[in-house]
């Protein structure tokens, strides 16, 4: 690398983190509409979000592993209702997200 | 991102969909069609047996709504407790409510202690104005807060409800068909809405089965 083009990447201004697991479009949904309401079930957000069962699960539980949302199971006969809301981790996660991914493009010129 | 998302909208569009099954509407026909039945009763029953009936179909209007929105909305739908933006709205609704509620009684009280102070109006126009005082005012109050926008139109029904009757008193008809059919046809206007609803609800929201949920955790 050349002094000229070591110069031009520090003028570069570093571009805000995105936090991928919120980026990828489904999760993004899913933990948005958890960020306007208070929880919900299941069945609502699969109603809201338009997924399938197994794909809202699957997104479901890798916002969960991150510590984005908090699932709770309940199992009432043959019937299991599952709760989901978004943790305070998540709630934060989700707002810095907004402000990263504004500021981002913010500064990719037209 | 692959889409703007406006979380206001976001949050309207959840909180509208929990009103998409017209449960509400029908609850709403229900009891206007108490008044028609009422008219009826009145002319057929001595009391209180009319009034028996009357509050027997209030009460069955009250079970369609809490047992329809327990066991025929929630298991399509979903169960959904919203945040602090619903619990402002129904604090606001709660307020203008009372505030609505103590200026109309203001009103009354006036007319009723001064006589003289009463608009010499023509009794359709003055049911037309209490109607729209009493029914549509308050109920555009609710829909306004709770942005429920077909609760406007069962407002500007139920306002025109008693002016309606009075226009109707003009045909050649009985007094008692004229009170029928002025109430009968708001009943059915607000209950077909819900039904039309209600049943757009059911084919846009079929109720999953019982263990998919448990099917999908399983793997």
């Amino acid at each position: 690398m050349g002094k000229k083009e070591e110069k031009t990447n520090s003028e570069i201004p570093s571009l805000p983190p995105i936090d991928k697991l919120i980026h990828e479009p489904a999760r993004l949904d899913i933990i948005a509409m958890l960020y306007v309401i208070k929880e919900s079930d299941f069945i609502f957000l699969k109603n809201q979000t338009g997924m399938t069962w197994g794909n809202l699960s699957s997104h479901l539980s890798k916002l969960e592993d991150a510590g984005y949302v908090n699932v709770e199971k309940e199992i009432s006969g043959k019937k299991t209702k599952t709760r989901v809301s978004l943790t305070n981790e998540g709630r934060i996660a989700f707002r810095e997200y907004r402000q990263n991914i504004n500021e981002f493009l913010k500064r990719i010129p037209e | 991102m692959s889409k703007d998302i406006d979380l206001k909208e976001l949050e309207k569009k959840a909180w509208r969909s929990t009103l998409e099954d017209g449960i509400f509407e029908i609850y709403f026909g229900i009891l206007h069609l108490n008044i028609t039945i009422g008219v009826i009763l009145d002319e057929i029953l001595p009391s209180p047996y009319n009034l028996i009936v009357m509050f027997s179909i209030i009460g069955l209007g009250l079970m369609f709504f809490l047992f329809g929105k327990k066991f025929i909305s929630e298991p399509r739908l979903g169960k959904v407790k919203f945040g602090r933006t619903r619990i402002v709205r129904k604090v606001k609704t709660i307020a203008v409510l009372t505030v609505n509620f103590l200026a109309l009684l203001i009103i009354f009280l006036i007319g009723v202690l001064n006589p003289q102070l009463r608009l010499q109006l023509p009794k359709s126009l003055f049911d037309l104005i209490m109607g729209l005082l009493f029914f549509t005012l308050p109920l555009c109050f609710i829909a306004y807060f709770l942005q429920f926008r077909r609760l406007y139109i069962i407002a500007i029904l139920l306002g025109l409800g008693f002016s309606l009757d009075e226009l109707f008193k003009l045909l050649p008809i009985p007094d008692l068909v004229s009170s029928i059919l002025a109430f009968g046809m708001i009943s059915v206007i607000i209950l077909s809405m819900g039904v039309v609803v209600f049943i757009r609800f059911l084919k846009k929201y079929p109720r999953p089965k019982d263990n998919q949920e448990l099917e999908v955790k399983d793997g």
